[in-house]
Formats: structure tokens, sequence, C-alpha cells
């Protein structure tokens, strides 16, 4: 189930929150278990066995931990079945068809990739390491780890929660109801990044994309990429705020996602603000242990190497987004060897620039099925196309001019920072403002998704 | 100040979340959109097979979406906030000046266009029978000046030069320009649908009798009485502020005895215009009932002439017109007609052809290969 939708909106919140507050305080972590399940069965009931196993065999780890100690082979043991699973359903039929292609005769497994998994296997890895290197307590009700890893508002599009991050939370969590209202605005902030912003683009997007390559203008190719950023963006910074606005609901407080990523002046800082749980966790459980910046040069470069390539795959079994990752990671050693301190005295719109159109080059090898599109489009956007602009490229940046202003300033702090400005000098005149203004956007988001069938999951490749 | 502020933002927020779910409940499904112009989902069926995988819970999804609560509202609202934020085009329909709607089509593949022609070219010259190729403009070639700028659009004047030189010269060849665009401060076209009004098809007509040297009567047309006419493409971009157009009904012809035999239905009409539509919400299907695979006309006209009219809906308000000349006009819409065409002519004495298509519809056409099967 999505949130954007209306069997979500309409039936599965209202129920949700109507059985958790009318629940016992005891018994609520037994009911969002229960309710996330449901969430997930959505349109997905097979899959749902395989999250419930992971939730036993992850569980099963920690009391196992808490009897014999902490074993390295224990832990290999559960972090393979882990990878396993992941490998099995999401990488398989990648691997099998390349090896294929070199000769060997394998059967290609047909299987759809079960939503979320990539989230929910790396919440459980937090978990199983944080607690086999003692950095948290082993959980010992099966219904508080269940719910933390079925989770529904985090499950299916992130954040990647860690597991220390709402230890606490799990147990002593006080709702209230100034944090459920905050929910509210979050929420409505999210559903209209995704409804109104990022599902806008993504028509832009596919329209542009439609269009045969031959007779696309530069400036179109541009204008498709740009939308497919922002689509990006808004729908995967929407979701997050969402799934902050749900937890909050709820009682929870996750980590912050996302956090003006397309304001930074280098791919480093790109990084660190995008997506920035799984940076973290890639951080914290692959790069740290590899050795991360604290050895030799090489040595650091194939760090480096190796956790962009594997930040390229989580997003999807294919090559292409193999080779997004793999050039981020180049970007990024060369930002730390090549041209660091070049880009720290240059003036910041240079630095700006740069990490835009780096990006929005990583974009297309991102949409881009084959590198040989890939290469059609980066050829159109600088200087390859027939023409710079034709009557299809100025009716749509005219046509989508408005969206287009609307995205760009929505992905920088201007927003927020007027926001700011606004409830220090008249801190009454906000609220209701900002009540006005989220009841207004969860109306008109509904108008929407009443209205469009146009409500594309991004993450299903995730 | 800023708690009674939220503690509003709660109790809308609680509202927002159970008045849908309990007028759902409360209020019927409906079964047609008057304001979409199209059939709704309804509450799909249910198997454990179709709950397993996943196909059940996307039935119910699009069931929730057509069934939603005052959704012909809702479906206003959105329309209004797209054009609002600047879209020049709404549900496949450009945003036109003067309340006009224009319809938009994803441009055909080249090579379609030029195999239609070539269908064309070769039952043009194989039936050894007089051909009549009779375009028809769509709105946005004749009012140019209220399309959204640099809306993508089939150049309808070239593709014309490019049918005139793909057919054999024995062609008739009927150009209508002069005529349409003499007229255009008249009602030719209407504002929110994309077919022309029958006025527009009289003057066309009137090309048509120029060059085949009839004298065409001077007819007038009348008002048909009905509420003004908002189109398909107005169910397209349901915009509040679109006003409709009058919608202009022209004599009947004059030959008694018109006998009007729809294959599909089975039915029997004495006239062109079937009255009773003029109180349904597409007041077009006026003219012969609306979209048939094969309708067969005769008349007490005693010409001695059969023709055949392979056609799109455009035809449908021209063909009125034709009656007098013919004993017999059959029209097939090959976009439903399944029969072996070669087969159908050989079978019947058809004295010539006509072709009356829109030109951006014919490029497009994908069932033409049925003409030479």
């Amino acid at each position: 189930m999505v949130f954007s939708g209306l069997p979500f909106l309409c039936f599965f919140l209202p129920a949700a929150l109507a059985l958790y507050y009318l629940a016992p305080r005891r018994a609520r972590n037994g009911v969002l278990c229960l309710v996330s399940v449901v969430f997930y069965a959505w349109g997905e009931p097979v899959y749902v066995a395989l999250m419930l196993f992971s939730i036993a065999a992850n569980f099963a780890y920690g009391r196992c931990l808490e009897q014999r100690g902490p074993r390295r082979l224990d832990l290999l043991a559960i972090v393979l079945v882990n990878l396993a699973l992941l490998g099995f359903f999401k990488y398989a039929a990648f691997l099998a068809e390349n090896l294929n292609a070199l000769g060997a005769a394998l059967p290609v497994p047909d299987l759809p990739l079960p939503i979320g998994i990539s989230f929910y296997t790396f919440q459980a890895l937090s978990y199983v390491i944080d607690a086999y290197r003692g950095r948290c307590a082993v959980q010992r009700s099966l219904i508080d780890f269940g719910c933390y890893l079925a989770l529904f508002p985090q499950l299916i599009a992130g954040p990647i929660v860690r597991y220390i991050a709402v230890a606490e939370q799990l147990r002593h969590r006080r709702e209230s109801v100034a944090e459920f209202t905050a929910g509210i605005r979050l929420f409505a902030v999210g559903l209209a990044k995704k409804v109104l912003l990022a599902n806008q683009f993504g028509l832009l997007w596919e329209s542009c994309r439609a269009e045969p390559p031959d007779s696309l203008a530069g400036l179109a190719a541009w204008l498709c990429i740009v939308a497919f950023a922002l689509q990006i963006y808004f729908d995967f910074s929407g979701y997050s705020d969402m799934a902050l606005g749900l937890g909050h609901m709820f009682g929870f407080t996750f980590p912050l996602n996302f956090r003006y990523p397309y304001t930074a002046r280098s791919v480093t800082e790109f990084w660190r603000r995008w997506h920035m749980t799984l940076s973290a966790w890639f951080r914290e459980y692959v790069y740290i242990p590899l050795g991360g910046n604290r050895v030799s040069v090489p040595r650091h470069i194939l760090n480096i190497a190796v956790v962009w390539t594997l930040t390229g795959i989580w997003h999807g079994a294919a090559w292409n987004f193999a080779l997004w990752g793999a050039y981020f990671g180049l970007l990024l050693i060369l930002e730390k060897y090549v041209w660091a301190g070049g880009l720290e005295k240059a003036p910041a719109w240079c630095g700006h620039l740069y990490c835009l159109i780096a990006v929005l080059v990583s974009w297309v090898f991102f949409s881009c099925a084959s590198a040989g599109e890939a290469l059609t489009y980066l050829r159109l956007m600088f200087g390859g196309a027939a023409a710079w602009s034709n009557d299809f490229a100025l009716y749509q940046l005219i046509s989508s001019g408005p969206l287009l202003i609307a995205g760009a300033l929505g992905a920088t702090r201007l927003p927020a920072a007027a926001w700011a400005a606004l409830t220090r000098v008249r801190p009454g005149l906000s609220a209701w403002a900002g009540a006005v203004l989220a009841a207004g956007a969860l109306l008109l988001s509904l108008a929407y998704i009443v209205n469009s069938g146009y409500n594309p999951f991004l993450y299903f490749r995730f | 100040m800023e708690k009674f502020a939220s503690r509003a933002l709660l109790a809308f927020f609680l509202i927002f979340l159970t008045l849908p779910p309990a007028a759902y409940l409360l209020t019927g499904d409906q079964s047609f959109s008057e304001t979409e112009n199209r059939y709704l989902a309804q509450f799909p069926a249910w198997s454990p097979a179709r709950l397993w995988d996943g196909s059940l819970a996307l039935s119910l999804e699009t069931y929730l979406a057509d069934q939603f609560p005052g959704r012909s509202f809702w479906v206003r609202v959105k329309a209004a906030a797209d054009a609002g934020i600047g879209k020049r085009d709404i549900g496949g329909a450009y945003l036109g000046r003067n309340g006009r709607l224009f319809e938009k089509k994803d441009r055909p593949p080249p090579e379609l266009f030029r195999e239609n022609l070539a269908h064309l070219a070769r039952l043009a010259e194989s039936s050894g029978l007089a051909c009549t190729f009779l375009p028809v403009y769509s709105a946005a070639t004749l009012y140019p000046e209220d399309l959204p700028p640099y809306a993508p659009l089939l150049p309808e004047r070239r593709l014309l030069t490019e049918i005139r030189a793909a057919l054999p010269p024995a062609v008739l060849m009927v150009d209508t320009w002069p005529a349409l665009a003499a007229a255009r401060a008249e009602n030719i076209y209407f504002r929110t649908d994309h077919h022309w009004t029958q006025t527009g098809a009289y003057y066309a007509f009137r090309a048509l009798a120029a060059e085949k040297g009839w004298t065409a009567p001077e007819q007038e047309p009348r008002a048909a009485g009905t509420p003004p006419f908002l189109g398909a493409l107005s169910a397209q971009a349901p915009l509040p502020w679109l006003r409709g157009d009058e919608f202009p009904l022209w004599d009947e012809p004059a030959p008694v005895g018109i006998e009007i035999y729809v294959t599909d239905t089975g039915e029997t009409l004495s006239s062109p215009y079937v009255y009773v539509n003029l109180s349904k919400k597409d007041l077009y299907t006026v003219f012969l009932g609306g979209n048939y695979s094969e309708i067969v006309i005769r008349t007490a006209a005693n010409t001695g002439r059969r023709a055949l009219v392979l056609k799109d809906s455009f035809a449908h308000a021209l063909t009125p017109f034709l009656l007098p000349y013919y004993d017999e006009i059959t029209l097939i819409d090959l976009r439903y007609f399944r029969p072996s065409l070669s087969a159908y002519l050989a079978e019947r004495d058809f004295s010539e052809i006509y072709f009356i298509y829109n030109i951006t519809w014919f490029a497009g056409d994908k069932n033409f290969h049925r003409v030479s099967e």
C-alpha cells in the first residue's frame, strides 16, 4: 500500500489510528505490528511470509547472542541469512543473466522484488551488528522487535532507521497532541510534495521521454532530466516527510532523510544531504569497518569505490545503477584528492553549478536502462542535438514553467527560512497559516489522488 | 492562539480521515459520470486467487477512485488547479483562448501515415471505382491563433499535400479550405468538442457539391433547442468556466422513404437524426446515433448511384447532405469493422467510394491495414 492512495488515506490510516489509540498502552506495539503486516500484505500477500521470517530470524539471533555471548560465527551466519534473502530476491536474476552472458546456462528466476526488502533488511542488519558490538541491548520482546522491523511508516521507502535510534522509543514513548499535530503538518507537506509536485514532474519527464530522441531538442533533453531530478527528489523526500509525520502520530521520532540536497556545493556535500540514512548506514556498517579514511591512499580509494558501487546496486540490480554508484564514487575520490582545494576557493555559485550538473548527469545514468540510451541523452544535452530548441521544448517549458519554478524554490531552504522568519515575527499568524496551508495541501492532494491514474511508486527496484 | 490553531488542524484532520469512509458507506455507487463522459469502475469481483496475486488490490484502488464521494467536484478542482498552475493542456486537451479546447494527440509515427496512404492508394486502384477524398481539418488548423503558444500539432495542410501526392491522380480531392476559412467567424467547430458542427460539415459539403457539379439546395440551420453543448473535450478538461455552444441542426434532406439500417444493433431508423439523443450529454450522437461499424442507408432518390463511405465520426454530420444524391450509402468505420473489406466490395455493387477523415486522425489510424486484407 502506498501513502498517496485512497485505500491508505480513507481506510487504513483512520483504522490504524483508531485501533492504536483505543488500545491500552501495553498493547500498542502489538497493534502497530499487526496493522503493519496488513499494510504490507495489501497487494503483496505472498511476501509477508518473507518479512515475518526476517523478523523471526533476526530476533532469534538476539536471543542467541544473549545466551551464548558475542560469537563471530553467529553474527556471520545471521548477516549471511539477511544478505542471502536480499541477494536471492533482488540480485539472483541479474547475476544469472550476467553469468549466462559469459557462457553459463543458469535458469533466470523470474520473481517480483518484495517491496521494501532493501529497507527492512538493512534495518535488521543494523540491529544484529549493533547488538553484537554491544551498542544496544538485545530486544527480548518479539512484538517490539516485529514492530521495529515492520513499522509501516518507514517500511517501504525509508528512512532506514537504525535500531539504536528507536530502541528507547519502542518501550517508552509518549504520544501528545502537540506531536500529533506536528505529524499532521509533516504528513501534509510530504503528501503535497509527492502528489502535487513529484507526480506532475513525472508526467513532464514521461512526455519528454516519449519523444523520439532524434527529434528531441537540447532544451527538451535538459527539461527531461531536470524534471526527473525534481520528481525523484520530491517523491523520495515527500515519502520521508510522510514517514516522519506518521511516526509522530504514533509517538516516534525518526531521523531526517533529506536536507536540501540540491543546494549542495559539492558531490561530497550532496551525499551528506541526500538519503542521509542510507549513506549513514553504509558509513557505519561498510566504510568504517573497511578502515574508512584511516588507511593508505590506495586503500582509501578502494574503500570508496567498494562503498559506492554497493550504494549503486542497492538502488536496483542492474548495470546502470552500478555505473551510477561508481560515477559518484569517482567524483568523491576526485573531490578528496584532486580538486578539493579548488572547490573550496571557488565562488559559491561555481560549486552549486558544478554540483547540480554532476548530479543531473548522474540521473541520466540512473534513469536510462542502457548505457546507449544514457549516452544518447548526454549527447543531446551537451550540444549533440539537431536543434537547441523547438516547439515541443518551448511548449513544455511554458506549460510547466510555473511548476518548475515552484519546484526549484521548494528544493531550497527558502520556504523553511521564510516560515521561520514569519513564526519569529508573528507566531499567531504563522500557526494559523500553517494549519490552513496543511489542510489545503491535504484537500488539494486528495483532489489529485481521486483524479489521477498516474501515481507511480519509484522504489519497486530498491 | 498557537494552541487553538493546532487543535483546529487536529479537528480538521480527524474529519478528513473519517468523512470519506463514512460517505463511501452511506452513498450508493454510480455507473456513469456525466462530467467525465465515461463509465465508472464497479466493486470488483472477489476471489481468493485475485486477493493472492494482488490484482484485487489494484481493482479496489480504481473502484475507490471512481466512486469517491463527490467525485465530479474533485475532478473539477483538480482541472482548475492544473490550469491555475499554468498548465496548457489537461487530460489530452489544449486549453486555448476564447474558451476553446483543442484535441492533443500523440504524434503518430510518420511511417504509419505513409502506410495508411499506401493502403488507400491500393484500394483506389484495385477497386476501379471513382474515389473521392474529403479531408476534414481539426479545429486547431482553422483557429491556430487560439492555440497555446508552441503547442505541437500535426501540420494538417502540409499533410494534405502529401496525401494528394500519394493517391492516384484519378482520386478526387475535395478542397474544403476556402469555404471553411471564409466561414471562420461562424459556429463551424465546437469549442469544447473535437468535432465540427453541422454548419462546418455543410460548408464542406458545398465544396464537394461544386466539385461534383451538384446544385446544392440553399438550406438553413436551426438551433436544436438544446442547452449549450459541452463536448467531449470538456469532459477531459472539466474546467468550471467553460461555456457550451449552440448546437445547429440542418433541415432533414428532402427525399422521403429513408431507411437506415444499423448492422451492429439491428435497428432501423427513418431519419439520419436520432432526436432522442438531443437529451443526452453527447449531442454529436444525434447524427446517425453514434459510432457503429456498418450503417446502410437506402433512399428513394432514384439516382442509380450506390456509395461506400470509409469514414470516422466527422462524416456523421455531413452524411445527411449526401442522401439526395444516392440510392444507397454504406458507412463503414474501420475502427470497428471486422470482415474482409475486399470480399465486402466484391459482393456488393458500389458505384463509388468516399474517404471522409479528419486528417490528424487519419495520420494516426491503426486500422487501415484491414483495407488490404
